[in-house]
């Protein structure tokens, strides 16, 4: 009687998986109950373990482990896919097929190919100026009171922030660093 | 060395001869503080004028332009000099002439030039999820603008005598030396291209990072805008669409290590919005991967 359930779980995990997004922890890491450093801690997952992403928000990213529930991991501990060195064209699949038939060619002719203009050193150095171009994009400009304005409708609010000096965290995690002149980024 | 110390000489005349041909801001070159600034050598060590600035900016834009046009969706056009224009308000240099563009180009990219000229490439917008994410990234490229780091560039790459030579030439520009003929013009593209695709010094790099990360904080956004793009552009690796960022930018996985402390103590506290919805209604596929 249990083989039909497993069944189901594989491959209901496998339909899962073709649209879910994979991530791998670069190091030991909390897995929390709720986006917050001080929230029960639920496992701690080792360095290297892939886990589904299911959202994030903050500095926070929802995960699912294979050997725990779900819960949430600070985002700076993960890296996007499965940890294993990815190829050349691995992740563009038709897209690689275009590069190649079109090396060569100057992307500023080709103005309609099926994949779109690629901007490599190779179409810089073959690049005209374009100073109609540069002129309609001045066309776009807004002033400051309208970008304001579409600030506020999204509840924007300004906050006070300094500039943080390279050197200010240290890895033991010792706050009150920060007390460096904002000035100290030296002059060019 | 000394062909890119030439193309940067004929920059520096170009960009002279470029404030007529690009002269859509309404500025002037301020010859005479140039033509001082070539009669003292410490003083020809100071900063170019701003509208020069402004100008070496225009040029490459223009350039830039010439790789890839801009989209053509006004709507989005609008939206990013809205969030664009924004955010600069939070910085030290609001009242540059800042433009903002999307670039029609599958590549993932994006670019600012001296003086306030910002782009991100529509490949590059389609990977974002949030305008917390675009605040992110026009914010680093804000950074480069407020911290002159393409000009630092051009100075570690044409040396301690380019300053004098642009002084020099606009003694020439004055007494009617008049315009060179279309040699120099092709050589000051080039000076141009020279720096667009040699990138910029690492360190400024890192310095774009942590400022971009404060400023988008500052405007009210998550702060972890910059990291979660960074994240994704991680998992483009090896993917030809980041060939030339990746090869002008540290690795995104070293710019992650070098935010991730910063991040966790310092801006935990703050309290930002991702601002998703209009976001998704005017890049309806974005977060493709
Ligand atoms: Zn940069």
């Amino acid at each position: 009687m249990k083989l039909p359930v497993t069944l189901f779980v594989l491959c209901f995990a496998c339909s899962l998986s073709a649209a879910a997004e994979t991530g791998t922890t670069v190091k030991d890491t909390e897995l929390k109950k709720e986006p917050f450093i001080d929230a029960a801690t639920l496992a701690t997952l080792p360095g290297q373990t892939t886990v589904e992403i299911l959202k994030r928000q903050g500095g926070w990213t929802q995960v699912k482990p294979p050997t725990a529930d779900k819960g949430w991991v600070r985002m700076l501990n993960l890296r996007l896919g499965d940890g294993k060195p990815r190829q050349e064209g691995s992740g563009s699949g038709i897209g690689a097929l275009f590069n190649v038939a079109r090396s060569g060619s100057s992307g500023t002719t080709v103005t309609t190919g099926v994949r779109g203009l690629d901007i490599t050193k190779d179409t810089l150095q073959n690049a005209s100026p374009n100073p109609g171009e540069l002129k309609r994009m001045h066309g776009f400009s807004v002033s400051k009171a309208e970008a304001l304005k579409l600030a506020g409708s999204a509840k924007l609010h300004k906050q006070s922030v300094e500039y943080v000096e390279p050197g200010a965290v240290r890895p033991s995690g010792n706050a009150s660093s920060s007390d460096a002149p904002a000035s100290s980024w030296g002059n060019n | 060395m000394k062909r890119i110390y030439r193309q940067l000489t004929a920059l520096a005349l170009g960009t002279m001869l470029a404030s007529q041909a690009w002269a859509f801001g309404g500025f002037n070159l301020d010859l005479n503080k140039i033509i001082s600034a070539g009669k003292n050598l410490s003083e020809a060590s100071k900063e170019i004028s701003e509208p020069e600035e402004i100008s070496i900016g225009e040029g490459m834009a223009s350039v830039l332009l010439g790789a890839a046009p801009l989209l053509k969706n006004d709507a989005i056009q609008t939206y990013i000099n809205q969030v664009g224009r924004y955010l600069s308000l939070q910085t030290e240099r609001p009242d540059l002439p800042w433009h903002f563009g999307v670039l029609d180009s599958v590549s993932v990219n994006a670019f600012a030039t001296p003086g306030g000229h910002i782009f991100v490439t529509s490949g590059l917008l389609k990977k974002m999820h949030s305008e917390a994410e675009l605040a992110g990234v026009l914010s680093h490229e804000i950074a480069h603008v407020l911290r002159k780091h393409h000009l630092a560039a051009m100075k570690k790459a044409g040396g301690m005598g380019f300053l004098t030579d642009v002084a020099s030439i606009a003694v020439d520009q004055k007494g009617g030396g008049g315009y060179a003929g279309k040699e120099l013009s092709k050589n000051l593209i080039s000076g141009m291209k020279e720096i667009l695709v040699r990138g910029l010094d690492k360190d400024d790099e890192y310095e774009a990072d942590r400022m971009g990360i404060v400023i988008a904080t500052r405007s009210g956004y998550d702060p972890y805008g910059l990291p979660a793009v960074l994240q994704t552009l991680d998992g483009l690796s090896g993917t030809s669409d980041v060939s030339l960022l990746f090869s002008t930018h540290p690795a995104p996985a070293s710019r992650l290590d070098t935010l991730s402390g910063l991040m966790q103590s310092k801006f935990d506290h703050y309290q930002g919005q991702s601002v998703s919805d209009r976001f998704r209604r005017l890049v309806p596929n974005g977060g493709n991967n």
